[in-house]
């Protein structure tokens, strides 16, 4: 079967799959048509959110990338590694530490409370931004660290040869660079906060600090209120959507080049050495300092946890190993450009829509919290299917163009292509995905909410449960199981990828 | 007996015509960087598309076939071997059962790879193996592959004088053998001289011969200016 009509089958399938549950819902109730002031709230906060977010994490970025490219240190890519951390750790994790952390007793307030400064409050706006700011600045970190490290040494050498003042040479060198990547980069991240569900759930909530995705909970969860689920999910895509859509005329190309000659002309002064020093630690403390405390606080009760957080883990797993295979498979079949563009509609169409919608739909063939694993497995692979396809896309175009004279020569085509060039060439980038995939399902906090019951709960599900009793102990060792888990999972595909 | 029949590529602004019977045996295309050998043999392979004109091969019309459907083996300046694949499972490609080597694959890719001489390679990597053995690793493919054309787009121009000289025999020897008609792409006057056969100039848009060897290298031959 050629290539496109591969992708093509593939595409449709992912567009069955993400639109089938809307129109169900939609079909079921009918499209509620006027905007309650909770939603116009509601979307308001989702744009604000994720405005401050973007614009945060991006500006935060700026220094810390400069500063990393900067300094030499041992450890520095170690250091560069582990910033992707966050990208995949568990939601709930995170939430969980950023408390422990920032919360009413935590750490940052305790200090404050000692040296007589008033506290600060982690639920609601703020609570919502810091989370995301959490998650989203490694990421900012890692692509401008990138960007700089791409510019051309020769122009380095070249602003070094006229003696320029800090400003003038940011203003020649780093300016031009930033006025180019960082609107990319801010539209990623505004895209990403838009569609959030977990970090609202947890640390928002309530009239002031809902997004849309948890006002599509609450509507169809507590509300029963599918009509105005549907409306939501529908202003959800189009907002994503158009984000998604201006952002193409954001992020323009990489415009510098040069003969990449690795200069290492980087003489800072010892001034800036140390405020360089001092903004690197800051950030690997905000960054880890979440994650360690979960560690630290959960390993004493790691062994003593009920039966019931083990039979979740157990679940979460047999889910992780489903989606994540499901993902890969799917965005082994949609690396093309067309493929890209519907494989990553997932970032648009909610979750929770994408379960109730499936619910409803099973609802007339029996008992869907029967089918509670596998829906939820379908949906968390939709969810990660668009970050699968960036990592395997451009492998897969590599191999393509590198193999096709030599596949057409000797009549390797279909199949046996896909067996004998395709996928041995791709392992390293199939395991990479199928880690990042199976820890992303891990950590999810999304559809299960709806199908998670006494019986039914994933490892997440069982944490929020713990956090809404106030099991503190046995949520911060669940915790720690989890992003064993989760990192666990990541590390054991990647390796699988380097090894077979 | 290859022939091109009112033959046109074109590609932009460049155009390559070519009206022509090519006989069997060993033929040396030359002619000068971009002069437009490799689109010349790509045409006849199909990795490249006629504006116009027709290819036979006997007398089978052959330009309207997908590259693999015809004739023709070829060989590559580079990428002719999968460098994640052993010898024995690139081999194993062009042999019947596609998903895994079989112990009679196996014994069929050892015989061709001991003509080509080297069956002690047969599980190396080609990362494993120098230029020239993984030349004779494609070559050996060819004749597993029993196409009666081969076409070689300069394999050898990374070899060494006398690996290239050593193995323009060894691919002349065995397409006697095997009744292989060959087309090599070169631009250095010295392999024509070493293949006593034909000689095609692909020149100022246009592919001139079939020449004598002997004619082409004349001094007052259509290579006149190149030598």
């Amino acid at each position: 079967m050629a290539r496109s009509t591969v992708a093509v089958i593939s595409s449709m399938f992912v567009v069955g799959l993400l639109l089938g549950p809307l129109i169900s819902l939609i079909n079921f109730s009918g499209l509620s048509l006027s905007l309650s002031i909770s939603d116009i709230a509601a979307i308001k906060f989702t744009f604000v959110q994720a405005a401050y977010s973007a614009t945060l994490s991006t500006a935060l970025a700026i220094p810390v990338a400069k500063a990393l490219l900067r300094q030499k240190f041992w450890g520095k890519s170690f250091v560069v590694l582990i910033l992707g951390a966050p990208f995949i750790l568990p939601v709930i994790v995170a939430v969980l530490g950023l408390i422990l952390v920032f919360g009413n007793n935590g750490i940052v307030n305790n200090l404050l409370n000692l040296i007589g400064l008033g506290s600060i409050k982690i639920y609601g706006f703020w609570g919502v931004i810091l989370a995301h700011v959490f998650f989203n600045l490694p990421l900012a970190i890692r692509i401008l660290l990138q960007v700089f490290n791409d510019m051309p040494g020769e122009q380095y050498r070249l602003v070094s040869s006229l003696k320029l003042s800090s400003a003038q040479k940011f203003l020649v060198l780093e300016w031009p660079v930033l006025k180019k990547v960082c609107p990319g980069v801010w539209a990623v991240i505004f895209a990403i906060c838009l569609s959030s569900f977990a970090v609202a759930l947890t640390l928002g909530g309530g009239p002031k600090a809902t997004t849309v995705e948890l006002a599509i909970y609450q509507a169809f969860f507590y509300d029963l209120d599918f009509s105005k689920a549907a409306q939501l999910a529908l202003i959800q895509i189009v907002l994503v959507c158009s984000v998604v859509f201006a952002s193409q005329f954001i992020v323009k190309p990489k415009t510098v080049f040069g003969l990449d000659i690795k200069i290492s002309n980087q003489n800072p002064s010892n001034i800036q050495k140390i405020m360089d020093a001092l903004v690197i630690i800051v950030t690997l403390l905000f960054i880890f300092i979440p994650i360690l405390v979960i560690f630290f606080y959960g390993f004493a009760d790691v062994f003593f946890l009920p039966f019931s957080v083990f039979k979740a883990a157990g679940l979460s797993i047999q889910i992780a190993i489903l989606s994540s295979f499901l993902s890969v498979f799917l965005g082994l079949c949609l690396t093309t450009n067309m493929g890209e563009m519907f494989g990553s509609l997932g970032i648009a169409i909610s979750p929770i829509v994408m379960g109730a919608g499936t619910f409803l739909m099973l609802k007339n063939f029996g008992n869907p919290y029967l089918l509670a694993v596998p829906v939820t497995a379908i949906v968390n692979a939709l969810v990660s299917l668009p970050f699968v396809i960036r990592i395997l896309k451009p492998s897969a175009l590599e191999i393509r163009t590198e193999f096709e004279n030599l596949s057409r020569s000797i009549g390797l085509t279909g199949i046996f292509w896909v067996w004998w060039v395709y996928l041995r060439r791709l392992k390293r980038q199939i395991g990479f995905s199928l880690g990042v995939a199976s820890a992303l399902s891990m950590g999810d906090l999304g559809v299960i909410v709806l199908f998670g019951s006494g019986e039914i709960a994933t490892l997440p599900l069982k944490i929020y449960q713990f956090m809404g009793s106030y099991r503190v102990d046995e949520a911060l060792a669940s915790a720690l199981l989890l992003s064993l888990l989760a990192f666990g999972s990541f590390a054991f595909f990647d390796k699988l990828g380097r090894i077979l | 007996m290859i022939r091109f029949e009112d033959v046109i590529i074109k590609i932009g602004d460049f155009q390559l015509a070519a009206n022509m019977t090519v006989p069997k045996g060993f033929t040396s295309v030359i002619g000068q960087s971009g002069a437009g050998k490799s689109t010349f043999l790509s045409s006849l392979s199909g990795h490249r598309a006629l504006t116009s004109g027709k290819i036979f091969v006997d007398k089978t019309r052959i330009d309207l076939l997908p590259s693999n459907k015809r004739p023709c083996s070829i060989i590559f300046q580079e990428f002719n071997l999968f460098p994640h694949l052993s010898i024995v499972q690139n081999l194993n490609l062009v042999c019947g059962n596609k998903f895994f080597v079989s112990e009679s694959s196996r014994e069929k890719i050892k015989k061709v790879l001991e003509k080509v001489g080297i069956a002690e390679l047969i599980d190396r990597l080609p990362s494993e193996m120098s230029g020239g053995q993984q030349s004779r690793a494609a070559l050996a493919r060819v004749l597993l592959q029993r196409n009666p054309i081969l076409l070689l787009d300069e394999p050898f121009s990374a070899l060494g004088p006398n690996q290239k000289s050593e193995l323009i025999d060894l691919v002349d020897s065995l397409s006697k053998e095997q009744d292989i008609s060959v087309l090599l792409i070169t631009h250095d006057p010295k392999d024509v001289r070493q293949i006593a056969g034909h000689c095609i100039v692909v020149k100022d848009q246009t592919v001139l011969g079939p020449f004598e060897t002997s004619v082409a290298l004349d001094e007052d031959g259509p290579l006149k200016g190149y030598l």
